[in-house]
């Protein structure tokens, strides 16, 4: 973007100012909106945590105290220790990490296949268009977030086997591949909705002067989705990525909760919490706090992408101009 | 495209998407080695798996039999019965069985057909106790609850714009929707069965009483009561706005008159039409709370039927929530197309 210094309107200024750019303007208006700062804090502490979880976290998620069993918080142990003497702390912050790790790549999947597939149904439209849209009509029947238990819990077998079968018995053990089998699940359904979302913001575009006029001077197909088309849709599409982020980390949650998605001693906020509960749901009140920390961490989370994302659609509408 | 020709097509398209929905559903289920009877390693003989499997026809291909087709071949059977023989394969055999309205037994509830388990009930009990009638009722008291819930809390927040009750109001919908239900049925557990100690699960026959439909309804209900309270008060400040409500204030109505007549008349359209859908949500929700509360719904049965690979079960259940989607996305179509002439019939949504 060229900087305009309009002169004549601003006499008073003592300094010329830059006025600045669109992109800039949009996220000074989305951060002016006190929830959403907030909720872009959390996002932004969410990310660093989960990047930095082995320098921040005071112990590893599965190291064992065996001196401080089921401990009350303490200077030792900031939130206490659960019934194996690990960490609650430590267990939380590799928790954001796991769950950072499962939003971040399933909305990669979601973007790789959405992206692709509703530009090209928008832009082609015909036979193309009709079958890509068929297929997400058929994805829009499965019944959500059940369907991701099946998916689950059909392929976590099937992909143990494999790996314990070619040589990958570590990986299998480790547990890493419970990572696998959560983002193909909510990866398998997640996409259509962002498809459907990209073919209508490329249709609007689609009939432009701009793309027209490209199209006319012979640009090529791909450059004219890529470079005209796309990046004038890409503002919804990061509305839609935000609100979409919230609720993957609310699935890896719930999956993880009912013992189908992160498997201890994997750390993830559902199934500590999960853990938790059914070992002192008895004791109440003692112990409590690491049930309802996970829980209220995720809450906030789920509300931080969902503020964020509301405040920036918000800042969008150019009919809400400052 | 008329009218009858848009619902009739749409009518249609719902056997395709069955089908594809039950295709994929086969594929996945039949995913990982193993079947239902070798969940007990110890138990599991291999003589009486397989006499099992012969019983039920599992040792059969699973999408096309080449060796029927061949052995039928050698035979010198005619094309049809060669053809029959080539698709005597699972997949095929249980569409068919499912045309003839049969769902096939359960392998795992003994002796019973997956009708019986999901539709019929134990001794003498009323209907609404089967696995299929505890999740509708689940399902219509949450959506009760969200709607007499969320409906007065957007109209009062609506016509109390931008004050404490409207915050406070944007507050509990925050909440509502922000909360994790396994974090709300946990908080609400501890909260009334642990502390309170008003209600004990372990009871014979609790789900007889009323009172213990409380704390799974509230919680079902929560997310969906703090989304048509948003749907609401949107709705509501959509048409506060409008020319006609000014006309209706300008010609001297008194104030009830314009907001019961005038103006949630027409504001609670997109809620009424949003009611299919979200029934259609609650009930292929429930099944984190029936797990957590012990309801012994469809949902729960859908959970211990996926771990026990109850092949027949999960393929009825899922057949039965992606018809209740599509039928409630039909109801939404058809009620806009009805209420609003202006939307074209056929003319796809951008």
């Amino acid at each position: 973007m060229t900087t305009t210094i309009s002169l004549a309107t601003r006499t008073s200024a003592p300094t010329l100012k830059r006025s600045p750019s669109p992109w800039m303007r949009i996220a000074l208006r989305t951060l002016r909106n006190i929830p959403a700062l907030i909720g872009f804090l959390l996002i932004v502490a969410f990310f660093f945590t989960a990047l930095f979880a082995n320098f921040l976290a005071p112990y590893s998620y599965d190291k064992q105290d065996l001196d401080n069993i089921e401990k009350p918080p303490s200077a030792q142990h900031w939130l206490g220790t659960d019934s194996l003497g690990r960490d609650m702390l430590s267990r939380l912050i590799y928790g954001a990490r796991s769950s950072a790790f499962v939003v971040l790549l399933v909305t990669v999947v979601n973007l790789a296949l959405g992206i692709p597939l509703g530009a090209a149904a928008g832009y082609f439209g015909g036979w193309l268009e009709n079958l890509i849209m068929r297929t997400t009509e058929i994805l829009f029947a499965f019944p959500g977030l059940l369907f991701t238990f099946l998916i689950a819990a059909t392929i976590r077998p099937a992909v143990l086997d494999w790996a314990r079968s070619n040589g990958f018995a570590d990986l299998a053990r480790s547990g890493y591949l419970d990572y696998a089998v959560v983002i193909i699940a909510l990866g398998f359904v997640g996409w259509a909705g962002l498809a459907r979302f990209v073919r209508g913001q490329v249709l609007t575009v689609k009939e432009r002067e701009y793309v027209i006029g490209a199209r006319s001077i012979g640009v090529p197909t791909w450059r004219v989705i890529g470079r005209h088309i796309l990046p004038n849709a890409l503002a919804p599409i990061i509305v839609a990525l935000s609100m979409g982020m919230g609720f993957i980390a609310l699935s890896e949650g719930y999956l993880s909760y009912l013992g189908i998605g992160l498997q201890p001693p994997n750390p993830s906020w559902g199934n500590i919490a999960a853990e938790n509960f059914g070992r002192y749901w008895r004791t109440f009140p003692q112990f409590l706090w690491l049930v309802f920390i996970p829980g209220l961490i995720l809450t906030l989370i789920v509300l931080a992408f969902a503020f964020f994302g509301d405040a920036l659609n918000e800042a969008l509408d150019p009919e809400l101009v400052d | 495209m008329t009218r009858t020709q848009f619902i009739i097509r749409r009518v249609l398209w719902i056997i395709p998407v069955l089908f594809s929905v039950a295709l994929i559903t086969f594929i996945v289920m039949h995913a990982t080695p193993g079947g239902p009877w070798d969940v007990d390693p110890n138990k599991a003989d291999r003589r009486i798996s397989d006499q099992l499997d012969k019983t039920f026809g599992l040792n059969k291909p699973l999408f096309f039999n080449p060796e029927a087709f061949q052995q039928a071949q050698k035979e010198g059977r005619g094309v049809i019965e060669s053809g029959q023989a080539f698709i005597d394969a699972q997949f095929e055999n249980y569409i068919f069985s499912l045309l003839r309205g049969d769902l096939g037994p359960s392998y795992r509830y003994r002796g019973r057909s997956v009708s019986d388990v999901i539709f019929g009930v134990q001794d003498d009990k009323p209907a609404w106790q089967s696995k299929i009638g505890t999740t509708a009722t689940l399902g219509i008291l949450a959506l009760l609850f969200a709607l007499a819930f969320g409906i007065p809390m957007g109209i009062i927040s609506a016509l109390k714009q931008n004050t404490a009750v409207d915050y406070a109001s944007l507050f509990v919908v925050t909440i509502g929707y922000g909360i994790p239900s396994f974090v709300m049925g946990i908080l609400l557990i501890i909260v009334f069965a642990v502390w309170l100690g008003v209600i004990n699960v372990i009871e014979i026959d609790y789900w007889q009483r009323w009172q213990s439909w409380f704390l799974p309804t509230i919680v079902l209900g929560l997310p969906t009561a703090a989304f048509a309270a948003r749907l609401t008060r949107a709705s509501m400040l959509d048409v506060m706005r409008s020319d006609y409500i000014r006309t209706a204030r300008a010609k001297g109505l008194g104030e009830r008159v314009v907001v019961l007549r005038h103006m949630l008349r027409n504001a609670l359209i997109p809620v009424v039409t949003f009611a299919g859908p979200a029934l259609a949500g609650l009930v292929t929700g429930s099944f984190i709370i029936e797990n957590q509360f012990g309801v012994a719904g469809i949902g729960d049965l859908f959970v211990r039927s996926v771990s026990r690979r109850d092949y027949t079960v999960i393929m009825a259940l899922t057949l039965f929530y992606a018809l209740l989607i599509a039928l409630a996305n039909l109801a939404v179509d058809i009620i806009y197309g009805f209420l609003d002439p202006r939307i074209q019939m056929g003319k796809k949504e951008g």
